[in-house]
């Protein structure tokens, strides 16, 4: 969503409460809006593969529209077809037809047959992640496309929607509101939140309340099971966006014009690391702690090299110096916590600074012994 | 006694320009530009100690002080200069010391540089001119006397050396501070000169008339000018100039956005200087008679070489090759020091603007001087015996003061610097060492304190994060010509002579490229070179991060 409908939604829900409507019919038409404009950006696929291959739906969440070409983010396995592998390669020529739907066929359906896949469109593929880019010939300008955005340092508190296409009740745009699940962000690379996907929802966008894309739906996964064995609450789990590897791919094929949000938050966030570096060496942790959580707001994933100065670099790991600076003011546990998420995301662990992490995660847990035994 | 003045002329501005008298210090008169070691002084002067104009000027290596006032490290040299506004590496430590907070951001650091640098100087080495550009030359085709015009000889220097070592390191609560070793000047070189014939007290064209419109001439009929022939030389020069210093900065918040930067450093100099100008004697065989004429031609015998090997072509006569063995040695000058000194750097960086996106720096660096001891010896013989043995003279080895301003542009990833300098030398400072021998002419000199600009640019071509940073660096900057000038009557006695100073040298062009790679944010590698009309450097420095 652009910078000026997101101006707008604010205006409406600022006006709407002195209108003439009550108040409850104000949210509702705020709502109804603030969904039209989100599915605005999405768009709906259906696969038709040969060989009796069963048909894929899907849903796709428009990056960028420039130069005649549209730029769509969806699953992989929506082209590539269901498989027990995380990830599968994709066969161009095993699919007869593919169609993408706009919202309210604005603008026309793309109907593409396999010529048209294998000339017409491109595909980037982000494995091992379940992820694809393609890139659509396209004239008619589109009403919308989507806003990158990494999700808050506090996600558990985070409310949600996903949009997508609910196969079983026809050519329908659906939504499923939620809130994102901390307990269940085993990993930086995926999100876990309760609104009620369905079949059709893969590859489907993931906004927060602010209609900012964070993630991209993949499937339905059921929670924890219940004391009498039967399974508990389902929960949607959505391929986390602001993820290095993720946005490489993105960086990489998706015009630079269309991601001037997303570079500006990571240049933002570069910026006020490098605040936070001269802090942790100057060995001001209060401060550093402050800064680092304001990196993380912006750029909650690390990787990508920071400028310090001169011809210095260093790369983003913002956890793993929260979790320093968490360290040398003596919160343990917190430190610990930092550290473990440092080290799933998975960039740090290629990087000479594992070794110390691993040591100051270990001093961690020693101060924490030390607190426990001190407390008895 | 034509004769005895030009003589004593010779052994004067012998030991004031060729010798490196105490006077001489580091007189900018045939010396390198102190701000860069590799680049010569656009002075004109003579080995053997004769100053005189010439249209392209030439410069003398081997009566050089070398000093190295630019700013040390291989990045720096290929910012052409241009690191004032920028700072931020190990070397702001000599630089600017304010920017040695800038390793607050990045942490502590070793850097050690070295540097080398060829010379292609001129020196005037043989040939024929009129002390009087305008009046023509009067070539006798004699012996060595056979070139018309003034010839150059190419002394070619050459030196390597470990020119900046430095450990940077960060105190909790920001406080920054770095220990060095920088090399000031270091510099050796030599030549031999044979020495020029000259044509003096010519008579000017066309008829001449005295008072009551009679024929009326200067010289002897059949006569135009008197010929003397400078006498050959040989020149050595040995300079090394360490600063051990010690520089700390601590850095202010101004505002939400910008932030001001102080640096403090304090060096100790150790200078060590070993000169020696021999001039030798053109009448080897000649048994000296003050009261005679030269004589151009050889035959004459009023010349003042008077026996007739004197006035051959042998080895060591008038016309004939330089005899530079000892015992025909005329002058023998030496100059020698080794002395200590401190000096100051005060400097500032103020970065400012959208994420400090733009710096401004200033310094002042406080020049060391150091007492030097000239000992002059003349041939035994030769002249009046009171003036065999010039009793010691003690001198001052001078170092200018310079202070500078700088801006600097940095893009918001660090990818792309842009800076500029401003420098001002204060040459002024050493007219003194240069004028303190010459007595009455002391006040016909003036030298000005010169401005240089520095221009340099940084562009990151490579990032491969946490692998490898690679930049590609431009720079270029102009260094004015700082050589004394003589601002006293032309038409003195003997002014013909030092008006020949007043020479206009162009300014000399220094472009600089230069690259560099950081590995695995634990290493840095730089190269840089300088090339310029007279000289070049490279230089190459390891930087390991902590």
């Amino acid at each position: 969503m652009k910078g000026t409908q997101i101006v707008s939604l604010s205006l409406l829900m600022l006006l709407y409460p002195i209108g003439p409507l009550t108040a409850q019919q104000a949210d509702d038409e705020v709502n109804e809006l603030h969904n039209e404009l989100l599915n605005e950006t999405t768009v709906m696929i259906t696969v038709n593969f040969s060989k009796g291959q069963p048909a894929e739906y899907g849903t796709g969440v428009l990056l960028c529209q420039e130069d005649d070409r549209a730029w769509i983010l969806t699953a992989n396995h929506v082209f590539a077809g269901k498989s027990t592998e995380p990830w599968k390669q994709i066969r161009l020529r095993r699919i007869e037809r593919a169609t993408i739907a706009f919202y309210r066929n604005s603008p026309p359906a793309v109907e593409a047959d396999t010529a048209f896949l294998r000339k017409q469109m491109k595909f980037y593929t982000f494995k091992p992640e379940d992820l694809l880019l393609i890139s659509v010939p396209l004239t008619q300008r589109l009403p919308s496309t989507a806003s990158l955005s990494p999700p808050p340092s506090d996600a558990d508190e985070q409310t949600v929607s996903a949009h997508g296409f609910w196969k079983d009740r026809g050519t329908t745009w659906a939504r499923a509101d939620g809130e994102l699940v901390g307990s269940r962000m085993d990993s930086s690379k995926f999100q876990y939140h309760t609104g009620e996907v369905h079949e059709g929802f893969s590859g489907g966008p993931l906004f927060n309340q602010h209609g900012e894309l964070i993630g991209i739906n993949l499937q339905r996964v059921p929670g924890e099971q219940t004391p009498d064995g039967a399974d508990g609450e389902w929960y949607g789990k959505a391929q986390t966006l602001n993820n290095h590897e993720v946005l490489s791919v993105i960086d990489k094929w998706v015009p630079a014009q269309c991601l001037e949000n997303a570079s500006q938050m990571s240049e933002l966030a570069f910026f006020v690391y490098k605040k936070a570096m001269r802090a942790v060496s100057i060995r001001r942790w209060p401060e550093a702690e402050e800064l680092l959580r304001q990196a993380i707001a912006q750029k909650l994933v690390g990787g990508g090299s920071v400028h310090l100065e001169g011809m210095r670099y260093t790369r983003y790991l913002p956890h793993y110096h929260l979790g320093l600076a968490l360290l040398n003011q003596g919160r343990y546990s917190d430190a610990i916590r930092e550290f473990d998420r440092s080290e799933a995301q998975g960039v740090i662990q290629d990087d000479k600074r594992y070794k110390k992490l691993k040591r100051e995660r270990q001093k961690a847990y020693e101060g924490l012994r030390r607190q426990a035994v001190v407390a008895r | 006694m034509r004769r005895i003045v030009m003589s004593v002329w010779v052994l004067l501005l012998s030991s004031m320009f060729a010798s490196a008298g105490p006077a001489w210090g580091q007189t900018p008169v045939c010396q390198q530009d102190p701000t860069n070691p590799y680049v010569p002084a656009s002075a004109a002067c003579v080995p053997g100690g004769f100053p005189f104009e010439i249209e392209t000027g030439f410069r003398d290596p081997a009566t050089a002080n070398n000093f190295s006032l630019s700013p040390p490290g291989a990045r720096s040299l290929a910012m052409g200069g241009a690191f004032l506004g920028l700072a931020d590496d190990a070397t702001a430590a000599y630089t600017n010391p304010a920017g040695l907070t800038n390793l607050a951001v990045g942490g502590s650091e070793v850097a050690v540089e070295i540097r080398g640098a060829q010379f292609r100087s001129s020196f005037a080495d043989r040939g024929h001119f009129n002390t009087t550009p305008e009046l023509p030359t009067h070539v006798t085709n004699v012996g060595q006397d056979f070139e018309d015009g003034i010839h150059l000889g190419e002394a070619e220097g050459d030196t390597t050396g470990l020119s900046f070592l430095s450990y940077g390191f960060v105190f909790p609560g920001g406080l920054t501070m770095a220990l060095y070793r920088h090399e000031l000047g270091n510099f050796q070189s030599s030549f031999e000169a044979q020495g020029l014939f000259n044509d003096d007290n010519c008579d000017p064209p066309g008829p001449i008339t005295g008072p009551n419109g009679e024929a009326a001439y200067r010289q002897p009929e059949g006569r135009e000018c008197e010929l003397f022939r400078v006498q050959p030389s040989r020149s050595r020069i040995d300079l090394e100039i360490v600063n051990w210093g010690a520089s700390t900065a601590y850095a202010f918040d101004v505002g939400s956005a910008s932030n001001l930067s102080l640096g403090l450093g304090i060096s100790y100099y150790e200078g060590a200087i070993d000169r020696r100008n021999e001039t030798f004697d053109t009448c080897r065989f000649d048994t000296f008679d003050a009261n005679e004429p030269l004589d151009p031609i050889g035959d004459d015998p009023d010349f003042p070489c008077t026996q007739s090997e004197s006035r051959s072509r042998m080895p060591g006569g008038f016309y004939g090759p330089a005899d530079f063995s000892l015992d025909n040695s005329f002058t023998i000058t030496n100059e020698v020091g080794n002395d200590t000194a401190f000096g100051i750097n005060l400097g500032f960086l103020w970065k400012f603007g959208r994420e400090q996106r733009f710096s401004v720096g200033g310094v002042f660096r406080e020049g060391p001087a150091f007492e030097t001891v000239q000992t002059t010896f003349v041939a035994a013989d030769r002249f009046d015996p009171a003036e065999d043995i010039k009793p010691p003279v003690a001198g001052t080895l001078t170092v200018p003061d310079v202070t500078g301003l700088g801006v600097a542009y940095r893009s918001a990833d660090g990818k792309t610097k842009l800076s500029f300098d401003w420098n001002r030398v204060f040459y002024s400072q050493t007219l003194g060492d240069f004028t303190n021998n010459l007595g009455e002419f002391s006040d016909a000199y003036t030298l000005d304190d010169v401005d240089q600009f520095h221009f340099g640019f940084e562009r990151i071509v490579l990032v491969v994060e946490s692998l490898f940073v690679g930049s590609a660096r431009f720079g270029a900057w102009i260094e004015p010509d700082h050589a004394p000038r003589y601002t006293g009557d032309p038409n003195d006695t003997d002014g013909d002579l030092l008006a020949l100073f007043g020479s206009e040298p162009d300014d000399v062009l220094h472009l600089s490229l230069g690259f560099g790679l950081v590995i695995k944010e634990d290493y840095q590698l730089d190269f840089a070179a300088n090339f310029s009309d007279v000289a070049d450097a490279y230089s190459f420095s390891l930087v390991k991060f902590f």
